[in-house]
C-alpha cells in the first residue's frame, strides 16, 4: 500500500472537507469539498457531491460538482459528471458523460469566448487561431505572480496553470488579456547595431 | 452553405483550408484546417481549428492538436487529452438519486 | 471487506461513517463512526468522538470512544476522553485521561 495513499471505501460516507497531500481513491460517498495535492481517482461506484481538485483527476463514477486538475482531468467510461472541467489537459473517453463547461489547453487560457454572447462570438475579421503546439511561451506578465509556489510547470500551458488559482466556483472567469505577444520580439535600441558589429 | 455528400464518403476540410460560414451535411466531417462557423454532420472529427458549435447525430471526436471553441452535441463525444477545448457539453444522462437524479439535468 | 484508509497527509473535517474497517494515519476532526474496526495509527490525530467495533489506538484521540467490542491503547497512544467498551487494554507507555465504562 502506498504510504501516502488514501482510499475511501464503497460503504464509507464523508460529510465535510477532505484535503491534504497524497493520492486518494474515492469509492464511497462524499458531500463537501475535496482538494488534495496528489492524484484523485473517482471510482465507478463513487457518488461525489463536491467540487474535486487534484493533480491528475480520473473520473469513472458520478460527480455533481466542478472538477479541477492541476495536471489533467480525464473522464473515462462510466463517468457521469454535472459540473465544469478545468485543467491544462482534459480527456473524455467514449462513455464518459458530461453536462457542463470544459476549459483545456490553449483555448482555456485565451480570451473569454465562452462568456461572450453567441452572436458576438464570430469575429468580423478572420481570427488568428494558432495550433496548440505552435504557440510560443507567453511573455512574463503580472499574472504569473498569482501562481502558487507549488505549481511550477514550466510548459506552454504555464498561463493555463496560473488560471487555476481562480476560485473553483467561477471557472468561467477569465482575466482580461492584452494582445497576444508578437512572435518576433521587438529589438531593443542599439541591438541591431550590436548584431551588425558581431557579424563583421 | 456547403453541403457534404449524403453518402459514406468523408468530407475533409484540408489543413490549408479555411472555412467561414456554416457547414452541414449527412456524412462524416473531418476538419484538418480551420472552420469558423457552426457545423452539423452525422459524425465530426476535428484535428484542426474550429470556432463554432458542433452538432453530430453520432460521434464528435476532438483529436490531439485540435483547437476548438464552441459547444459540442452528439450521441457520443470524445476529447483526446492533447486537444484544446473551450465550450459546453450537454450529454443526456441522469445522476444517481443521491446526487440529485433528474435534477442534475439542465442547470 | 477492504478498509477505508485515511493517509498520513490527509485531513478530514466533518463526519466519517463506514460499514468497513477504518484506518487513520492522518487527521480526522469531527466524528468517526464505523460498524467494523477503527485503527488510529501512530502519528494519526483524531479530534472526534469515535464509535466502532474494536478500536486500536497507537496515535492520538481527543474525544469519546464507544466500542461494541474491545479498545486497545498501545504504547505511544494518547487518549483524552471517556471509553465505553466490553474490554480494554492500556499498554505500558500509553497515555490516557478519562473514564472507562465496561458496563459491569
Amino acid at each position: 500500500m502506498a504510504s501516502a495513499g488514501s482510499r475511501i471505501g464503497p460503504s464509507t460516507v464523508i460529510r465535510g472537507s477532505i484535503r491534504g497531500a497524497g493520492n486518494i481513491e474515492l469509492e464511497g460517498r462524499v458531500e463537501g469539498t475535496i482538494d488534495v495535492d496528489g492524484d484523485v481517482i473517482v471510482g465507478g461506484n463513487a457518488r461525489i457531491k463536491s467540487p474535486v481538485s487534484g493533480g491528475r483527476v480520473v473520473v469513472r463514477g458520478a460527480v455533481a460538482g466542478n472538477v479541477r486538475g492541476r495536471e489533467a482531468v480525464v473522464l473515462e467510461d462510466g463517468a457521469r459528471v454535472v459540473g465544469d472541467l478545468v485543467a491544462p489537459q482534459i480527456g473524455i473517453r467514449p462513455g464518459g458523460l458530461l453536462r457542463g463547461h470544459v476549459s483545456s489547453g490553449d483555448a482555456f487560457s485565451a480570451s473569454s469566448a465562452a462568456t461572450t454572447p453567441r452572436a458576438a462570438r464570430l469575429p468580423a475579421k478572420p481570427v488568428a487561431v494558432t495550433r496548440a503546439k505552435e504557440v510560443p511561451p507567453p511573455p512574463p506578465t503580472p499574472r504569473k505572480n498569482e501562481a502558487p509556489a507549488r505549481t511550477q510547470r514550466a510548459t506552454v500551458a504555464s498561463t493555463a496553470t496560473s488560471k487555476l488559482v481562480q476560485p473553483v466556483a467561477s471557472p468561467l472567469t477569465k482575466p482580461a488579456r492584452s494582445a497576444p505577444a508578437p512572435i518576433m520580439p521587438t529589438l531593443q535600441k542599439g541591438a541591431k547595431a550590436a548584431l551588425k558589429k558581431k557579424a563583421r | 452553405m456547403a453541403r457534404g455528400d449524403s453518402s459514406t464518403e468523408d468530407t475533409v476540410i484540408g489543413k490549408a483550408t479555411r472555412v467561414r460560414g456554416r457547414l452541414s451535411g449527412d456524412g462524416h466531417l473531418v476538419v484538418d484546417g480551420s472552420v469558423e462557423g457552426d457545423v452539423e454532420a452525422s459524425a465530426v472529427t476535428v484535428r484542426g481549428e474550429l470556432q463554432g458549435d458542433v452538432r453530430a447525430r453520432g460521434v464528435v471526436h476532438l483529436e490531439a492538436g485540435a483547437v476548438v471553441r464552441g459547444d459540442l452535441h452528439g450521441e457520443s463525444v470524445a476529447i483526446d487529452e492533447g486537444a484544446s477545448f473551450d465550450g459546453h457539453l450537454d450529454a443526456d444522462f441522469e445522476l444517481p438519486a443521491e446526487l440529485g437524479g433528474a435534477q442534475g439535468k439542465r442547470r | 471487506m477492504a478498509s477505508t484508509v485515511i493517509g498520513a497527509g490527509i485531513t478530514i473535517e466533518g463526519e466519517v461513517t463506514s460499514d468497513e474497517d477504518v484506518v487513520v494515519h492522518g487527521t480526522v476532526r469531527g466524528k468517526l463512526s464505523a460498524k467494523d474496526g477503527v485503527t488510529v495509527e501512530h502519528g494519526a490525530v483524531v479530534e472526534a468522538d469515535v464509535a466502532g467495533g474494536p478500536v486500536h489506538v497507537a496515535g492520538q484521540i481527543t474525544g469519546n470512544i464507544t466500542s461494541s467490542d474491545r479498545v486497545d491503547l498501545q504504547n505511544g497512544a494518547k487518549v483524552v476522553g471517556n471509553v465505553k467498551a466490553t474490554r480494554i487494554t492500556i499498554a505500558d507507555g500509553a497515555q490516557f485521561k478519562g473514564n472507562v465504562d465496561m458496563d459491569v
